[in-house]
């Protein structure tokens, strides 16, 4: 008799497991169920977990919130003015009577919006940890189409935890930009601070041949909240992706980008800021899949790190023997604040095409004496001069987003993220 | 307005300056020469209060007040100011909000109100054109990409914005051009009143035909081994450092 090596569940393993066998899940929901169930939560001998052993940080997985559980709310001001305001509150997409209040003709006549759970083509095929966790739980989100037109549609979606009370909040969005279309979509994450309520979220994107999609998500959870986040996006031939990432709230947040070029003389410019103080824990993981050749990608993240939080960026870029002529450049930076903050910075490079130009760079360190120094120098006082170097440090991703709206809505954030330390 | 007595200063334990005595009075020009190692930019970021130095002996009093007590910005609010011989590129930061928090700053240290924007842009726009700084170069960031004639000149313009009583000019004519040495120099020209010190730091006779001394200082090994008039600086350009770096 052979002695079987016994699991122990954590107990938001015992919790997650409970709810998926209460929950009546359709095929492709209960597969990913399924695989956690073998798997178990990720931890740190799995390879993409390493700096964020989900096993070991997540406390809990509380009662997924559910349509009849939530009390109807409305989107608080959005980040940028927009044409389209939708809310999820605790998970659950709200009605849509009024999302287009503010839109044009030609906007409306370009944007289509359901509630319901769209498709996760945007996503790599290879399982993943956080895209399951999402599959599993989320049961609806808001499915979004955006037509050629001559109007560029702001889509502004607010994501808000209502309840103070602790609870899973699932959704998943699909957006497709259809052929020659453009759109922009602005998320933004809010919740209520000392509850450790669990936000999962899944986007989708498909970006048609010729089309653009900038993105603008901000992820400024409650202080105890756990942020599990996924995009899976694909860009089609001659089309532009843009997203930014901007993460200074919850207590533990990791965000799974997978990025796949399915055609060519496309673009990508993905940029992100991390701002972490007290034991906050962020990780932002990307996974840029070259797939066709002629294409072009920028990768720049930018993390400040206070007290005694701790940052990961894991930056995968594959490119494929097909994708010739790609050009991709990826920068990570971390900047510390404090003796007792960590930056865990990886960036990796897999290249099996041969005429390519592909670049990345890591940095970490502290704020610039010198730097500092000719600020003081100025009369500017210490708080001051180092505000002014974050801010630097900082503004050189943001400062590549197209619309000033967005800039102006990150600079004023990363202000108030400055004024509160 | 400036004492220096005795001042003796180490790097990473090894003792730079030795000695160094100095008083500038207001409204005079002093120049510092002397070779290469002798000193003279530590003496400048000891006077501006980079933290890099260790003060193992002596002092410096500024107006009266004992300015080793005060960090780099009260140093600045007091009216110290050094123009770097290398100014540093600070990319993110643009020159122009750079400008403007610095002389608020120093005004608010100084209990005066703060500028508001059209008064602001008003003198930074008169200054700029004295001292050929392009509208241009005012919205790049703070000396990025500028060629080293730029950030000279745009020292001299935070001086003449920040209006100090105190100016230390480290070699500022290194990498000048003979027309932008002369647009520099008239800059500083324009700053000369009987209110204000300078104390100027340079290999060469040269800058000095343009901003003439009051007191030329030669500095050898940490001290300064001769003091004298402005002729002084012709003998050294004629006879060069080696019979003072002999006497050090």
């Amino acid at each position: 008799m052979t002695a079987q090596p016994q699991k122990i569940q954590t107990q938001a393993e015992t919790s997650l497991m409970q709810q998926f066998a209460f929950l009546d899940l359709e095929p492709s929901r209960q597969a990913a169920a399924d695989r956690l169930n073998e798997s178990g939560l990720p931890h740190r001998r799995v390879e993409e977990w390493k700096y964020t052993d989900l096993r070991a940080l997540l406390k809990d997985v509380p009662q997924l919130a559910s349509a009849q559980s939530v009390v109807p709310t409305t989107a608080g001001q959005p980040l940028v003015p927009a044409d389209f305001v939708l809310a999820v509150v605790d998970g659950i997409p709200q009605d849509l009577a009024n999302a287009g209040a503010n839109a044009s003709d030609a906007a409306k006549e370009a944007v289509s919006l359901e509630i319901g759970l769209g498709d996760a083509k945007g996503f790599h095929e290879k399982p993943n940890a956080n895209v399951d966790f999402n599959m599993a739980l989320a049961s609806s989100g808001y499915v979004i189409q955006v037509r050629k037109s001559a109007v560029t549609p702001i889509i502004f979606i607010d994501h808000i935890v209502s309840k103070a009370d602790a609870i899973t909040a699932a959704c998943r969005h699909s957006i497709l930009v259809e052929s020659g279309a453009q759109a922009i979509l602005v998320e933004r994450f809010s919740g209520p601070e000392g509850s450790a309520y669990v936000a999962s979220s899944g986007l989708s994107v498909i970006v048609e041949d010729g089309a653009k999609l900038t993105q603008a998500r901000v992820v400024a959870e409650g202080d105890q909240s756990s942020h599990l986040a996924t995009i899976g996006a694909r860009i089609g031939t001659d089309a532009i992706y843009e997203p930014f990432v901007m993460t200074l709230g919850s207590h533990l947040v990791r965000t799974d980008v997978q990025i796949t070029f399915d055609g060519e003389q496309s673009h990508l410019g993905i940029r992100g800021a991390t701002l972490v103080k007290g034991k906050q824990h962020t990780d932002m993981t990307l996974d840029v899949d070259h797939a066709s050749p002629n294409c072009t990608s920028i990768e720049q993240f930018k993390s400040v790190i206070a007290d005694e939080a701790k940052a990961v960026f894991q930056g995968k870029i594959m490119v494929k023997q097909i994708a010739q002529k790609t050009d991709a450049k990826m920068m990570s930076q971390g900047l510390l604040l404090s003796e007792n903050g960590e930056f865990l910075n990886k960036p990796e490079l897999e290249i099996f095409a041969d005429d390519v130009v592909c670049g990345h760079g890591a940095t970490c360190g502290d704020i610039d004496e010198e730097m500092l120094f000719y600020l003081l120098s100025r009369g500017i006082p210490h708080p001051v001069a180092e505000i002014m170097m974050v801010q630097a440090f900082v503004a050189e991703a943001i400062e590549d987003t197209e619309q000033p709206e967005i800039i102006e809505a990150f600079e004023a954030i990363l202000a108030d993220w400055l004024a509160s330390r | 307005m400036l004492q220096i007595k005795n001042l003796h200063a180490n790097v990473d334990g090894n003792e730079i300056l030795r000695g160094i005595n100095l008083t500038i009075k207001p409204g005079e020009v002093h120049a510092i020469m002397g070779p290469n190692g002798s000193g003279k930019s530590t003496l400048s970021y000891v006077l501006a209060g980079k933290d890099d130095y260790e003060i193992t002996e002596g002092e410096i009093l500024f107006k009266g007040e004992d300015l080793l007590e005060m960090a780099p910005d009260e140093r600045a609010a007091a009216g110290v100011f050094l123009a770097f011989q290398y100014p540093i590129e600070i990319p993110g930061v643009a020159t122009m909000t750079f400008l403007r928090t610095a002389m608020n700053a120093q005004r608010k240290a100084r209990g005066e109100a703060e500028l508001n924007t059209p008064d602001f842009m008003k003198i930074v726009k008169q200054k700029a054109s004295e001292l050929n700084v392009s509208p241009e170069m005012l919205k790049r960031p703070l000396n990025v990409g500028f060629s080293g004639g730029e950030k000279k000149r745009n020292e001299i313009m935070q001086m003449a914005l920040l209006e100090p009583t105190l100016c230390v000019m480290d070699e500022t004519d290194s990498g000048l051009d003979i027309d932008a040495l002369r647009v520099v120099s008239d800059g500083v020209n324009a700053l000369r009143n009987s209110e204000r010190g300078m104390l100027v730091i340079t290999h060469y006779q040269r800058l000095l035909d343009h901003i003439v001394p009051d007191v030329v200082h030669v500095m050898s090994a940490g001290k300064i081994v001769k003091s004298g008039g402005k002729e002084l600086a012709l003998e050294l350009e004629e006879n060069g450092y080696a019979d003072f770096v002999n006497a050090a």
